[in-house]
């Protein structure tokens, strides 16, 4: 056998990290928003947020190719800024993966959020902080179980992103093919030898990761654990 | 022991939904307000002022002593009336003047203390001092800790602190910034009763060592007299009556 070409590993690798990075970025914000705020269109917020949970991802994929598909206003856009269409690129594959795993970081960092007593914000602003270091300083720090587990859920989901993916960006090896995408490929062309391979290698891979986030939480509930 | 000197200048606030400031009593305190606010089936209606002594907010559980705390503090916006401490005005809504919470000066001793359980008792003492330099933050930390008689719990977290040092904790990170006024809700209501007595008295001789002005929320009208010089009574979201020797006893939550 030829050496395992390990390209879809690594382009899920970085795919996955991205999109759970972008959804920490943007996620967090929305998830404490729809904790600890009540405004009009609050339920539509939420019920959109979490929709792509429910939703088959190639329908995912298919409101997204009309979204910034090339015939889409957006995607007509892109195409003019920055010369090239930004589907059937790793970019859109990010975009794809994003939205599909975003919403389970939402999910349990707004859970995490909502176990943090109003309270302690309220005692913070009383000592003279504003809300950003508020936020960072109390909220942050109580918060921290639900916006990892929602990280470690976000990113699992990532690394399996397979319909959303294969609609937005297509399935081309060496630019867009995806360790999944890549062993659907290999299944179907009867190489059982690269699909168990990858197979095994994302698993190793994919499990480290989770090991990883899992000693982290742990790490953090040894550090605070109080002496009596 | 001091008795409470009944003088609080409170009015009765039939008339506060207009202009309540005007009808507040100024005898130079530090402290004036009259607010206020509507909730669905519930008025509060509000109107006091407090000397740079002592000050205790009588009244039964859901009378809005609370609230009123709060909306001092920045934490709850009144719909109408004005607040100034000092002569520094915190809120008026006729001039649409709401000044954060973070700038008020104001601190707050929560009922249940809210010291951040994932700070050490010297970082929730150092928490309000963010602005100052490394070595004073550790030197104002040191002081408050000892004003308090704490020194030695300084690395414990608060959950393994006892209800009585939790709440010697919460007076001194509140202090730790110098606050123009302090504010307790219910200070003594979590701890039982003989270490209510004297902490009580500890609150008192904390007044009158750091000279900060205080307005404490209680429903028990012995402790309201032990603690404060002067009383004002709460009840149904209105200063409703001069408390009396006798009255507080009889009385029973409207709410």
């Amino acid at each position: 056998m030829a050496s395992l070409d390990l390209f879809p590993i690594r382009l899920s690798l970085i795919v996955a990290t991205s999109a759970t990075l972008l959804a920490l970025l943007l996620g967090v914000p929305v998830a404490w928003w729809l904790s600890r705020k009540r405004f009009f269109g609050r339920s539509l917020l939420e019920v959109l947020v979490l929709l792509p949970m429910v939703l088959p991802p190639t329908v995912i994929g298919y409101y997204l190719l009309l979204t910034v598909g090339r015939e889409s206003l957006l995607g007509r856009a892109i195409e003019s800024l920055f010369g090239a269409p930004m589907v059937f690129t790793a970019t859109a594959a990010v975009l794809a993966t994003f939205v599909a795993a975003a919403p389970f970081l939402v999910r349990a960092a707004q859970g995490g959020f909502e176990q943090v007593d109003p309270v302690y914000e309220d005692a913070a602003r009383t000592l003279g902080r504003s809300e950003v270091s508020v936020f960072f300083t109390v909220t942050v720090p109580l918060a921290w179980r639900g916006i990892l587990a929602g990280t470690t859920l976000c990113f699992a989901r990532a690394m399996g992103e397979f319909g959303a993916t294969l609609m937005l960006a297509g399935n081309i090896p060496g630019r867009t093919q995806t360790a999944s995408l890549a062993v659907y490929d290999a299944v179907q062309a009867g190489n059982v030898e690269r699909a168990l391979a990858l197979s095994l290698v994302l698993t190793a891979v994919t499990g480290g990761a989770l090991l990883l986030l899992t000693r982290v939480g742990n790490m953090r509930t040894r550090q605070r654990h109080g002496s009596v | 022991m001091r008795d409470a000197s009944r003088t609080a200048s409170s009015t009765t606030s039939g008339d506060a939904a207009g202009n309540p400031a005007s009808t507040a009593l100024n005898i130079g305190g530090a402290l004036s307000v009259a607010i206020r606010r509507e909730f669905p089936g519930y008025t509060l209606d509000v109107a006091f002022d407090a000397t740079s002594g002592v000050t205790a907010l009588l009244g039964p559980s859901g009378a809005g002593k609370t609230l009123t705390l709060r909306a001092i503090a920045g934490l709850l916006r009144p719909d109408g009336g004005r607040i100034t401490l000092n002569n520094r005005v915190l809120f008026d809504a006729t001039h649409h003047i709401d000044v954060p919470a973070r700038d008020r000066r104001v601190g707050f001793v929560f009922q249940q203390y809210a010291l951040f359980p994932h700070l050490t008792v010297a970082e929730n003492i150092a928490y309000g001092l963010h602005g100052h330099p490394r070595a004073e933050r550790a030197a104002r930390v040191d002081t408050m800790l000892s004003l308090v008689g704490l020194i030695d719990l300084a690395a414990r977290l608060p959950r393994a602190l006892s209800g009585g040092q939790q709440q010697r904790v919460a007076l001194a990170r509140s202090l730790a910034p110098g606050p123009s006024l302090l504010l307790l809700d219910e200070p003594l209501a979590a701890l039982d009763a003989p270490l209510r007595k004297r902490l009580g008295a500890e609150l008192r001789a904390l007044h009158d060592r750091t000279g900060v002005p205080m307005v404490l929320v209680t429903h028990d009208p012995a402790e309201a007299t032990r603690i404060a010089d002067s009383v004002v009574y709460i009840d149904a979201g209105s200063v409703r009556t001069q408390p009396t020797e006798d009255a507080p006893d009889d009385r029973h939550p409207s709410r």
